[in-house]
């Protein structure tokens, strides 16, 4: 949130002008109201009670009056005319009286007199039946007096009848309530209204003659309510849209209840007069703090101002026109010779930055320019790079070209040797069947020189038979399809020990056999290898007086490696590129038999599964044969 | 950037302000009816019934949450006051009014209601020169023209051919137009009048000489057409000259029922027509007299009855639509109320047709006449 420092003053001046005012204002306030409400209620409840017993006053008048007259009534026979006479002079004696009434045993009216001068309806009331008026019939009963607030016929009113028996008969007089109205008048003086409610809640008498006159019920305000059940009780009200306080005293002789209220507008004027003061009070203080806000941040803004100036000079590197800033305020003249040392101190670091500046730009020039040159040198390079990159790729083309003929010429060869080792079999067969039939019918005729002849001829013949049966194997192993499956290379070599065994007879063999770890591999192909790299090694262990072979695995990186080792008569490694090739022999014949084709197959095989295949040895030391499967 | 200070000093006086106005403003309807004088007492039954509405309304939230306020006016029976009220009321804002209790009253105050237009609903005025317009009157009780028909159709049930009538000129709209239809109907039933007296009432006459004046002997029916006070004081003077002859009276006759013991044994054969049935068996007829006679300690009369109607029908269309400027339109809409005593129906016009009751009384009892 950002504000200026004169709002920031404004708000300060105003906050502490306004919030005491507020706080002191509102204490005062209901501090008022509360003891006007308290002193008000206890006035009210005084001429509540005042009032209760004028009005008890006033009713015992007709009371006692109508005993005299009943009484008086019973002791003398009047004739009709002078009862007549005597019921106007009534009448109009009491002011309160609106009407009576003599009612004979059956009921009919016998006399009738009114108070108003206007009413000329006695001839109708004479004879008129009030058999079933209930007051009547009430007071006949029980033989007493009764009264009731009812209606008059006569001005239509709030009345109370009264009905008192007399002789066989009864006389019914009806009582004024709107009298009642003029102690009521008089109570209902300054911000009082008094007014009197009958026990159905009906307004009965009140100051304002209308209101008296409209038979209002107020009956369902819970003043009025708890005055009929005869509990005294001050309590807010509303009637006919205005807000009253009023105090309800019940008047149980009647059944009535007078009720004092004030209208709380004009009640509450000392409070309304308190707020317009306090509002009148809290208008010129906000005013005043605005003027007094106003000047003093007029004080404090021309400094301001020209600091803010100075300021833009210094960015603007005027400091040739940096003014003083006109100021009473200690503050503010520190603030502004702080600023001019500040200035000063800016300018000396601009000078010595500006001498930096210019030597930093000469090193980035430098720089630039080796920049520049390295920047040639490294397009040169990389033009190079992909002269010989290029050059690689068309050395590499080449290669593939050739591997892919040679592999061809390989394919040729294969087929050739298959061919042409088949189509030789059957002639090699001609010639040792032939010097067999010659050794065996002409024997006689050949002396012993021809017979070593035949013999050597049939040996060559058996010799060249197995060579042909190796280089058929060999390139069988070449044409036939690879199909891996999952190995278990302990229960192959032990089969293949089995089957070796003849080699082992009479002989010593110690046979160590390793931990393999599980590899894929054509299962035939794979026992070919084992089986040849097993034979060697029991072939090449014949004069060890205890053969020693040492077959293991292990798993390096994404490969198995393989190892078949022997303490046999093992070779010289200067020939070691030989010792795959087909037809290659280490050893004479009669001292170990053999075709040469056997670590060419292996090696074949192990090409087939993508692995590789070598051998580590030396003269008489024995021989390490390793080479791995891919997984 | 905001500036906060104008913000904080708004705030500030809020706080005196927000005291002062947080309530819903109030919904005003006038009343407006005779309460004052010998002849009040439809007038403040009527008005007692139009704040029971507005009290039960109120109890319940009043209308959309406004409270509801019900202004109260007399017209004192006075045509001059009349106006002077209503222009009151039309001034102080009422969205309707309910009243006159008098057709006469009515008819003096209904140019300025239309002029300000204002939806004026009365609970008794009956006059048929009220009916058949297109204004802002509405009313729950049928026109004079049915009651007398009613009345000449009673006559004709119980073979009374010959008929005097006595009649009050305070409310001729009532009084005159209900004669002069009776009149008609009785003439077309075969009947005559034998006699008739009017006074009136303002001037409070002496009833007897008035009933001398009328030919009792050659009639078998007397028509009474006045106040309730009024009505019970001539039948009084009727009794005296002619203890048995049946005697008819409108709805006026009975309007407080209280004051009918003031009439004695004279009420014997006396016929009221009355456009509520006082014995109604009506679960909502029941529930609203029990709660009258709880808040008002007495028994609703007719004219209670049917301004709980008619200020019922102006919160209903005030419920449906709260415009006041629409209130005419919306009533007109309403076409079927649920009154108190069953279902109300109106013409085009905003004229009701109700049941009419008629009761007699014999020994003291009322008897219902079909």
């Amino acid at each position: 949130m950002h504000f200026t420092l004169k709002r920031l003053f404004l708000i300060n001046n105003l906050l502490t002008a306004i919030l005491p005012m507020l706080i002191i204002g509102t204490i005062s306030i209901y501090v008022l109201k509360s003891n006007l409400t308290a002193e008000m209620d206890r006035n009210a409840a005084v001429l509540a009670r005042t009032l209760g017993g004028e009005i008890t006053t006033y009713m015992g008048e007709p009371t006692s009056t109508f005993n005299v007259l009943t009484r008086h009534l019973s002791l003398q026979h009047h004739r009709e005319k002078e009862l007549s006479e005597y019921f106007d002079l009534l009448v109009r004696s009491y002011d309160y009286l609106d009407a009576l009434y003599l009612i004979d045993a059956a009921g009919m009216v016998r006399e009738a007199s009114f108070n108003d001068s206007k009413e000329k309806r006695e001839d109708d009331y004479r004879g008129m039946d009030f058999s079933t008026v209930e007051i009547c019939r009430r007071a006949q009963r029980e033989s007493r007096l009764q009264w009731e607030p009812s209606v008059s016929f006569v001005s239509g009113e709030p009345i109370v009848s009264f009905c008192m028996p007399f002789l066989d008969g009864t006389v019914l007089a009806n009582i004024r309530l709107a009298e009642l109205g003029s102690i009521i008048n008089a109570a209902s003086k300054d911000m009082f209204t008094a007014f009197i409610v009958d026990k159905s809640g009906l307004i009965i008498s009140h100051p304002d003659r209308e209101i008296a006159g409209q038979k209002i019920n107020i009956g369902n305000i819970p003043l009025i309510r708890a005055g009929i059940a005869g509990r005294e009780l001050t309590d807010n009200f509303v009637f006919r849209s205005v807000s009253y306080r009023g105090t309800a005293l019940p008047l149980p002789a009647f059944g009535w209840t007078v009720v004092v209220a004030r209208d709380m507008r004009v009640a509450m004027q000392p409070v309304k007069t308190m707020l317009l003061v306090f509002a009148n009070g809290m208008l010129s203080v906000l005013l005043l703090t605005f003027f007094i806000g106003y000047l003093s941040t007029s004080v404090l803004n021309r400094p301001f101002a020209v600091l803010t100036e100075n300021a833009r000079k210094v960015i603007a590197e005027e400091y040739d026109s940096i003014q003083d800033v006109p100021s009473h305020c200690t503050e503010i003249r520190i603030l502004s010779e702080t600023f001019g040392h500040m200035a000063h101190a800016i300018r000396n670091r601009e000078e010595l930055l500006n001498a930096q500046t210019e030597e930093l730009m000469s090193t980035e020039e430098m720089l630039r320019e080796l920049n520049q040159h390295l920047e040639e040198r490294v397009v040169e390079r990389t033009e190079k790079l992909q002269e010989a990159t290029e050059e690689l790729q068309t050395l590499n083309r080449n290669l593939v070209q050739r591997t892919l003929s040679l592999e061809d010429a390989n394919k040729q060869l294969e087929s050739f040797a298959y061919s042409i080792s088949h189509d030789l079999r059957a002639p090699l067969r001609h010639i040792a069947s032939f010097a067999a039939i010659l050794a065996a019918e002409h024997a006689a005729q050949l002396d012993e020189t021809g017979h070593g002849y035949l013999q050597r001829i049939g040996k060559g013949c058996s010799r060249m038979e197995e060579l042909i049966a190796a280089i058929l194997g060999f390139s069988q192993v070449a044409r036939q399809p690879v199909k891996k499956e999952k190995i278990d290379v302990e229960q192959v070599i032990r089969e293949l020990m089995i089957e070796l065994q003849d080699e082992q007879d009479g002989r010593s063999v110690e046979l160590v056999i390793g931990h393999f770890p599980p590899c894929m591999a054509d299962p035939l192909l794979f026992r070919q290898v084992m089986a040849n790299l097993l034979g060697n090694a029991l072939k090449y262990t014949r004069q060890r007086e205890t053969a020693r072979i040492e077959v293991g695995a292990s798993r390096e990186n994404d490969e198995v490696l393989f190892f078949v080792r022997d303490n046999g008569a093992g070779f010289d490694m200067q020939y070691a590129d030989r010792l795959f090739g087909v037809f290659q022999r280490f050893h004479r014949q009669e001292e170990f038999e053999g075709t040469g084709v056997g670590l060419a197959i292996v090696r074949s095989i192990i090409q087939r599964h993508g692995g590789r295949i070598w051998a580590e040895s030396a003269p008489d030391r024995g021989a390490t044969f390793y080479f791995t499967l891919p997984d | 950037m905001p500036n906060p200070a104008p913000k904080i000093v708004f705030l500030l006086l809020m706080v005196f302000l927000l005291a002062a106005c947080s309530k819903k403003e109030p919904i005003r309807i006038g009343f407006v009816g005779s309460l004052t004088g010998r002849n009040a007492d439809l007038g403040v039954a009527a008005r007692d019934a139009t704040l029971m509405v507005a009290e039960e309304l109120n109890r319940t939230g009043g209308i959309d949450g406004h409270p509801v306020e019900v202004i109260v006016k007399d017209d004192a029976q006075d045509p001059e006051t009349a106006v002077k009220v209503v222009d009151e009321l039309i001034r102080e804002n009422v969205v309707a009014i309910v009243g006159h209790i008098a057709s006469s009253m009515t008819m003096a105050t209904l140019p300025a209601v239309n002029r300000a237009r204002i939806v004026m609903v009365s609970p008794t005025s009956s006059s048929n020169d009220l009916s058949g317009q297109d204004d802002y009157f509405f009313r729950v009780m049928e026109p004079n023209r049915l009651f007398a028909r009613h009345q000449a159709e009673t006559c004709r049930k119980l073979g009374i051919r010959r008929v005097s009538v006595i009649y009050d000129l305070q409310n001729k709209a009532y009084t005159v137009d209900i004669f002069a239809a009776f009149r008609e109907e009785l003439v077309r039933n075969g009947g005559v009048i034998i006699s008739e007296v009017s006074f009136d009432s303002a001037e409070k006459p002496a009833f007897l000489p008035l009933v001398r004046q009328l030919d009792l002997k050659k009639s078998n029916g007397v028509l009474v057409l006045g106040s309730s006070v009024d009505t019970i004081t001539i039948i009084q003077q009727i009794r005296k000259a002619d203890p048995s002859i049946t005697i008819l009276s409108g709805a006026c006759g009975i309007a407080q029922r209280d004051l009918l013991q003031a009439a004695g044994k004279t009420l014997d054969n006396v016929v009221f027509t009355l456009p509520v049935d006082i014995q109604c068996p009506l679960d909502s007829y029941r529930e609203f007299s029990d709660a009258f006679e709880k808040r008002y300690h007495y028994a609703p009369t007719m004219a209670a009855v049917l301004a709980y109607d008619a200020t019922n029908l102006i919160a209903v269309a005030l419920k449906k639509n709260s415009d006041p400027g629409q209130l005419r339109a919306t009533i007109k809409g309403i076409g079927s109320f649920a009154g108190v005593q069953g279902p109300l129906v109106f013409d085009q016009y905003g004229d009701p047709s109700r049941l009419l009751h008629v009761i007699r009384y014999r020994d003291g009892r009322e008897e219902i006449i079909r």
